[in-house]
């Protein structure tokens, strides 16, 4: 048995044809591929806007929550009553001058007590407001 | 001196220098204690040092009553931040106890000037620093780096 007899008696004509739909759809598959190539590229070059590339920016940890004695929450709301003085935002320096020659009891590390619980806060501008939020959960 | 370098590269400052230029930065350094309260530097003195918190809290007042606080152990309060025409420009006051390296102002300058790659690091990183904690200070070139700090 010859020809094309010979092809149909052993599935040549079935083999044949699986052959070159493995063949068209590799083809399919590379020729698609490569006209997606230039977006992959682009997803690439801009690797770090993609969220899960992004490196975390440093986040400001949240003030601890400082103990508060009674002497401190005394300190913090004779702070208030100064800052109630004072222009909003106010001067930080001005605030500790007035904590000074008002008599309070160690003003300096007083005052940084507050600003590390987050109470006086900074504007970034060089001045500073006062954090009610976060004065009535430590000092009220 | 050890315990200099590791403060040294805490700050984002200093923390990219090479191993002999921290040597030779930290062997210029001298610690120093800090009491709350205290006054680290004077706003119209003479400049003669600049400093590197170790630990503690530092207030800088400035002009116009703006102020800042400095809490970062590595945090740098010198150059323009300080001084300027060797005058100090701010007073620096401690808040709390703590430690602050202290390095003198010309030889920290001597330090930059003869050698420019180390001065472009530095200013680098400075320039970052001040933007990103003191961003209403005015930053200096570095040309006439003497006469500027």
């Amino acid at each position: 048995m010859y020809g094309l007899e010979s092809i149909a008696a052993n599935n040549g004509w079935a083999i044949s044809v699986v052959g070159v739909s493995i063949v068209f759809s590799g083809l399919v598959l590379l020729s698609l591929s490569i006209s997606r190539i230039h977006k992959v590229l682009d997803l690439w070059d801009n690797r770090n806007d993609i969220r899960i590339f992004c490196k975390k920016p440093q986040e400001r940890s949240e003030p601890a929550l400082l103990p508060f004695t009674e002497k401190k929450k005394a300190s913090a709301r004779q702070f208030r009553l100064l800052v109630k003085t004072m222009d909003d935002p106010f001067s930080l320096h001005r605030l500790l001058h007035l904590a000074e020659i008002s008599g309070l009891e160690r003003p300096h590390s007083s005052l940084c007590h507050l600003i590390k619980a987050g109470i006086i806060e900074p504007d970034h501008q060089g001045d500073y407001f006062f954090n009610r939020e976060a004065f009535d959960r430590y000092a009220s | 001196m050890s315990g200099t370098l590791a403060i040294l590269k805490k700050g984002t400052i200093f923390s990219s220098l090479a191993p002999t230029d921290f040597e030779r930065l930290g062997a210029l350094m001298e610690k120093q204690d800090i009491q709350e309260g205290e006054t680290l530097a004077m706003k119209k003195e003479r400049a003669t040092r600049f400093f590197i918190l170790s630990s503690g809290t530092l207030l800088i007042a400035m002009d116009d009553g703006k102020s800042v606080v400095m809490d970062r152990p590595g945090d740098f309060i010198g150059m323009e931040l300080l001084s300027s025409k060797g005058e100090y420009i701010n007073t620096v006051i401690a808040l709390e106890n703590g430690e602050v390296l202290a390095i003198k102002r010309d030889d920290f300058l001597d330090l930059i000037q003869e050698d420019s790659l180390l001065a472009e690091t530095i200013m680098h990183h400075w320039n970052s620093f001040l933007e990103e904690n003191v961003p209403f200070v005015e930053q200096k070139e570095i040309p006439g780096m003497a006469y500027h700090y």
